[in-house]
């Protein structure tokens, strides 16, 4: 998955865009969670399925990595992404806590201390997905 | 023995208010940042009026550019209360003025599709007229 480099298109520009956007999203729902000490259901559902996307990503037994879906953590691009802020932000296993953030703990404290790695790595992920979004928009111009 | 205590005062007192200074450029950097996305979004918005009967448009221009308008009054209620919703904590400014590059990404993009479709009234579309002629035929 790494080291390979895509000639820019409207679509990866998208993808780069679209997970930018979902990481924004799962930031304002986590900073809601330690407000109000309830998460959604689709928030549950939103980190399941990056944990579950970083997990197919490594998995060596999958030639081809997870299948691309509707989701804004299954392409090519946006997987690349995922492993490229995992191995930044090194707090080691990132799958574990996100799968573990949402505790509902009805201490306003320890939720926002179990929610801050999350924080920190869907910044770095949409950090990442907006430089790779205007690097393909200068790469285009050129 | 005074003096020392006077000193230290000083340098307290120097030090809460280059830390009140920082926090203040920090939060004028950050609405300077919402003002001018802000007037992006308000620019972007002056195309979308679909309120008036001049220009026409067929149903999808319609209803693409009323779509894009409630948005845009939906970002722009968003960004005028944004700095209102700071954390006290000027540590996580950094995430917070994150997103105000990622609202202008996405704004972006949209714009390089409001303006195709703002401009295609039916004025300018040769579908309507063509569609009147057999109608009249």
């Amino acid at each position: 998955m790494k080291g390979a480099s895509v000639m820019p298109s409207t679509d990866s520009r998208s993808r780069y865009l679209v997970l930018a956007l979902a990481s924004r999203s799962l930031i304002k729902s986590l900073l809601v969670y330690v407000d109000e000490g309830h998460a959604d259901a689709q928030l549950e559902a939103s980190l399941n399925d990056v944990t579950e996307s970083l997990r197919a990503s490594k998995d060596v037994n999958r030639l081809f990595g997870p299948i691309p879906t509707e989701s804004p953590f299954r392409n090519y691009e946006q997987v690349m992404i995922l492993e490229e802020a995992e191995e930044a932000l090194n707090v080691g296993d990132i799958g574990d806590k996100l799968s573990h953030a949402l505790r509902n703990s009805p201490d306003r404290e320890t939720r926002r201390r179990s929610v801050e790695d999350a924080v920190e790595f869907f910044y770095a992920l949409e950090n990442r997905a907006l430089h790779h979004y205007n690097r393909e928009m200068g790469a285009r111009d050129i | 023995m005074l003096w020392r205590i006077v000193r230290f005062i000083t340098t307290i007192v120097r030090w809460a208010h280059e830390i009140f200074k920082c926090r203040m450029d920090a939060r004028d950097h950050i609405r300077h940042d919402v003002a001018s996305l802000y007037r992006f979004v308000e620019t972007i918005c002056a195309f979308c009026a679909t309120d008036s009967e001049y220009p026409a448009y067929l149903e999808a221009s319609r209803k693409f550019l009323s779509y894009i308008e409630e948005l845009g009054k939906t970002t722009k209620d968003h960004l005028a209360s944004f700095p209102d919703k700071l954390p006290a904590n000027p540590t996580d400014y950094k995430i917070y003025r994150q997103e105000l590059v990622t609202l202008r990404s996405a704004w972006f993009e949209l714009h390089k599709r409001v303006k195709p479709s703002a401009d295609a009234d039916m004025l300018r579309l040769p579908a309507p007229s063509s569609a009147f002629d057999l109608r009249a035929s």
